[in-house]
């Protein structure tokens, strides 16, 4: 057990961790920071703009939902990066840490410090600007609809799922695996989850001449609307089968793709 | 891995001071002697204050070289660890490394450079495509011609008769 993990031993690698990469840890907090001053400056504006209608609530949420995809992404690339470069990796491997205490470091930063430091900060940067926002429109709603993701299972696949892609890219994909993974993400998801699907339901409704269909993510329940010449048909496709389906890609798909990444970087090591 | 250290022939290092990269590293050897790193620093004129970016690549190279022997470790492998170094240089790594030496220490040093080594090997084994194709303990050798056995010479012949 000693080998595969050791209080002390994992101590020290993270004071290391950090004493390296504390300023790309700083940055990215800047970044953060700018991201989200950036929506609050967009929201500003539209409450301010003739667009704006008072009986609807203005959504903070979605903000913190986006910025926390993107970051756990970033930073489960970033600090698997020394697999990207053979000269790192050998310095990486050749360290007296276990790999299961590299990649539980790794994860814990990227999954959640990282959502949780999105929250902190979403937290603060509306508790700072909020009031400017009520003292310009007293009686401003502000929309809740946290209950939507955090009562959503699936937006966990963004967390779970997308940080453990990232990984398994930093560890096999070398140089530019970010932008690598980002590539091969959106062409698999347009060609799986948007072509492939139109091409189905136009050989099921040769007549529909508009389908529309939600996001291209498989684990959003699909509502299909088509229109032909017979009129809009509108529904909701569910199966019997959804509370396995929610099991696969919430608990089985991140569990798998952490196991084969883990599984990598151990076959390096050999 | 804590029981031996690895001194790579383009070593990766943090953008750090080489007192500091001690600190980050050093825990990691339960062994690891800071006064003896520091001396060894000394010795090869490294800057311990100075970052390694700011170094030159045989600076580096004995920064590295000073920290694998102040780990003590039971094992270190060296590739090609006389790279970059100039030649005063050379003659401290040969002056510290025979110092380093204890029977419970083994080093193990990978090089084509083997008359910056000639005086202190002990075992040596020429490779070849691959393949070992001579070991022998270098005083035995030295009993059979009565001198100090010339590597390159002896690996010519060895290649020669292969």
């Amino acid at each position: 057990m000693k080998d595969t993990f050791d209080l002390r031993r994992f101590g020290l690698y993270a004071r290391k961790e950090f004493s390296e990469n504390w300023k790309a840890y700083a940055l990215s907090l800047v970044g953060l920071s700018a991201i989200m001053g950036y929506n609050i400056y967009q929201d500003w504006n539209y409450v301010h703009s003739n667009l704006y209608d008072k009986k609807y609530p203005l959504e903070i949420y979605s903000y913190l939902a986006i910025a926390m995809g993107p970051m756990t992404w970033i930073a489960s690339s970033y600090l698997l990066k020394s697999f990207s470069n053979r000269q790192q990796t050998f310095a990486t491997l050749t360290l007296p840490v276990s790999s299961f205490e590299q990649f539980l470091y790794a994860w814990m930063i990227a999954v959640p410090f990282a959502t949780f430091i999105c929250y902190v900060l979403w937290k603060i940067a509306w508790s700072v600007f909020l009031p400017y926002f009520l003292n310009d429109i007293p009686n401003l709603l502000i929309g809740n609809d946290s209950n939507y993701w955090t009562g959503n299972p699936y937006v966990s696949v963004f967390f779970l799922g997308g940080s453990a892609i990232f990984m398994w890219g930093a560890v096999t994909l070398g140089r530019l695996n970010f932008l690598k993974v980002l590539g091969i993400l959106i062409t698999v998801g347009l060609l799986l989850f948007e072509w492939g699907p139109n091409r189905l339901l136009k050989a099921t409704f040769p007549n529909a001449y508009h389908i529309r269909k939600p996001a291209p993510a498989p684990w959003i329940p699909q509502m299909v609307t088509i229109e032909s010449s017979k009129g809009v048909f509108s529904n909701d496709i569910h199966s019997t089968f959804e509370e396995v389906y929610q099991f696969w890609w919430v608990l089985c798909v991140p569990l798998l793709l952490y196991t084969i990444t883990y599984l990598k970087i151990k076959e390096k090591e050999v | 891995m804590s029981q031996l250290y690895f001194v790579s022939d383009e070593p990766y290092l943090p953008n750090a001071t080489a007192r500091k990269y001690a600190d980050t590293y050093g825990v990691f050897y339960e062994n690891f002697d800071l006064a003896l790193y520091l001396n060894y620093l000394h010795e090869f004129q490294v800057e311990p204050d100075q970052k390694f970016e700011r170094m030159s690549f045989g600076q580096r190279k004995k920064a590295v070289i000073s920290f694998a022997l102040a780990a003590n470790t039971p094992l270190i492998l060296m590739d090609e660890p006389t790279n970059g170094l100039d030649i005063p240089s050379k003659s401290i790594f040969r002056k510290l490394v025979a110092g380093a030496m204890s029977e419970n220490r083994t080093i193990i040093i990978s090089t084509h450079q083997v008359r910056d080594l000639d005086s202190l090997i002990d075992w040596v084994i020429l490779l070849h495509q691959g393949k070992i194709i001579y070991q022998e303990d270098l005083n035995v050798l030295a009993e059979e011609v009565t001198a100090q056995p010339n590597l390159e010479t002896l690996f010519q012949e060895v290649i020669s008769n292969y």
